[in-house]
């Protein structure tokens, strides 16, 4: 048996070269990597790639991963995030075709998954997401899954880029907030 | 908007978009540079990855192709077979004395002063450490103990713009190159990369990823060709192919 086997115990396992604890971390969190990946670019054998880079990062960083700073979890999403976006700005800097706009879709609403305590978590930010002014939750759809940078942002939502830092800035703020006290009344950001 | 004199709360401003992984490369860049010196931003950045990654949980997990996973496993054992070297032998400590002899070709006194707090530091910082820590400590601290005694050890100074010393580059006739840092922690998701840029005007030679800290010495990948320039860049976690990022601070090897 493994001496810890939450989260943060593997990621240390990790960083001492255990491949089993790689092997949990990926059983663990695969499907969420995965999951996220597709929904960014788009393309299974994409998201594939993606998945494998964000797991190797956590191979080779795992030893400088400093668990004060974050979740395990946070930061191997992070991970799957960055690798996402960045193949989707490769894919981008070929020539479009006409049938390609990005279109973001709504936060999806359909659960795959029999984890309830998952699903109550997902219910919970598709609630927080939707207390949000339509603006806000328009900047960080198309940021976080259009993968969109600022410059493309200011362009597509006829903002100018500092519009679009503020919004960004209120959006997170008050996500956050309903995110740590969803039933409490939140001011607005 | 990549100009060093963005001050603080310009740079502020860029963290929630950072977070999103929506800056330009020239804001990107700029942000990880402030990133490095500022805790207070730093902190900005790690709440808003975290309320970030609620949005990742906002998706619902799809199950990968099964062959994903083997994939993974594979690529992670092959690159720990790549990477894995013998360790190198501890050689028997000298005098402290003897350190300040072999320092005086350094250029700056300010990296003799940071190399020495570093290796002579090295143990006592050893002692909070596991095992396996305290022995990867070992290896450095020798790394760089064994490069300031070899023949003809030189010191390069790795300098900002502005001078400050980011790192020295000890030489050692026989020895690997070895890179000392005074680095603060890289920022979260982040490495410091080390790069070799040789004379021939070739690309930029990854021969070193450091994640500040603790990680202060590093044997160097390979041995560097006179006239070679050092960079050090701030890359994602893993490192990057080639800098995505200015470099903050450089040294000629002459």
């Amino acid at each position: 048996m493994r001496s810890d086997d939450s989260d943060a115990g593997l990621v240390e396992q990790v960083a001492r070269g255990d491949e089993a604890a790689l092997a949990s971390l990926y059983d663990r969190h695969g499907p969420a990597a995965y999951g996220l990946a597709l929904r960014i670019v788009r393309d299974p054998a994409l998201a594939e790639d993606a998945v494998q880079e964000a797991f190797l990062a956590v191979w080779r960083g795992a030893e400088r991963f400093e668990r004060a700073r974050a979740k395990p979890s946070t930061w191997l999403l992070s991970l799957v995030h960055h690798k996402s976006v960045d193949l989707v700005r490769r894919e981008q800097s070929r020539p479009p075709r006409a049938d390609e706009e990005r279109a973001p879709e709504r936060v999806a609403e359909t659960d795959v998954s029999g984890d309830v305590l998952r699903s109550a978590e997902r219910d919970e930010v598709h609630r927080a997401l939707a207390r949000l002014t339509p603006p806000q939750r328009q900047v960080l759809e198309l940021a976080y899954f259009g993968g969109f940078s600022q410059s493309e942002l200011a362009e597509r939502i006829g903002e100018p880029i500092g519009t679009v830092k503020s919004r960004t800035h209120a959006a997170l703020a008050r996500l956050r907030q309903l995110l740590a006290s969803p039933e409490g009344t939140v001011s607005e950001v | 908007m990549s100009d060093r004199g963005h001050a603080h709360d310009d740079l502020r401003t860029l963290v929630p978009l950072h977070a999103l992984d929506a800056l330009d490369a020239a804001d990107s860049a700029a942000a990880e540079e402030h990133l490095s010196t500022c805790a207070e931003c730093r902190r900005a950045l790690d709440e808003a990855l975290e309320t970030a990654a609620a949005l990742a949980f906002s998706v619902p997990p799809v199950a990968p192709p099964p062959a994903l996973r083997e994939r993974v496993l594979e690529a992670a054992r092959t690159e720990r077979a790549r990477s894995e070297a013998p360790a190198p032998r501890a050689p028997a400590m000298r005098p402290r004395r003897s350190f300040r002899a072999l320092l005086a070709p350094a250029r700056a006194l300010a990296v003799a002063m940071t190399l020495l707090a570093l290796v002579l530091g090295g143990i006592a910082i050893s002692a909070r450490r596991d095992a396996a820590d305290l022995r990867a400590a070992r290896a450095r601290d020798a790394a760089a103990i064994a490069a300031l005694q070899s023949p003809g050890a030189r010191v390069v100074a790795v300098q900002t713009p502005g001078r400050s010393v980011a790192a020295a580059v000890v030489l050692g006739r026989a020895a690997r190159p070895v890179l000392v840092t005074e680095l603060s922690k890289a920022p979260p998701l982040h490495v410091y990369q080390v790069w070799a840029i040789l004379a021939d005007g070739s690309k930029p030679i990854s021969i070193g990823l450091i994640g500040g800290g603790r990680d202060q010495v590093v044997r160097l990948s390979r041995t560097l060709p006179a006239g070679t320039t050092i960079a050090l860049t701030v890359e994602p976690a893993g490192g990057s192919p080639q800098p995505t990022t200015k470099p903050f601070a450089t040294g000629g090897l002459g």
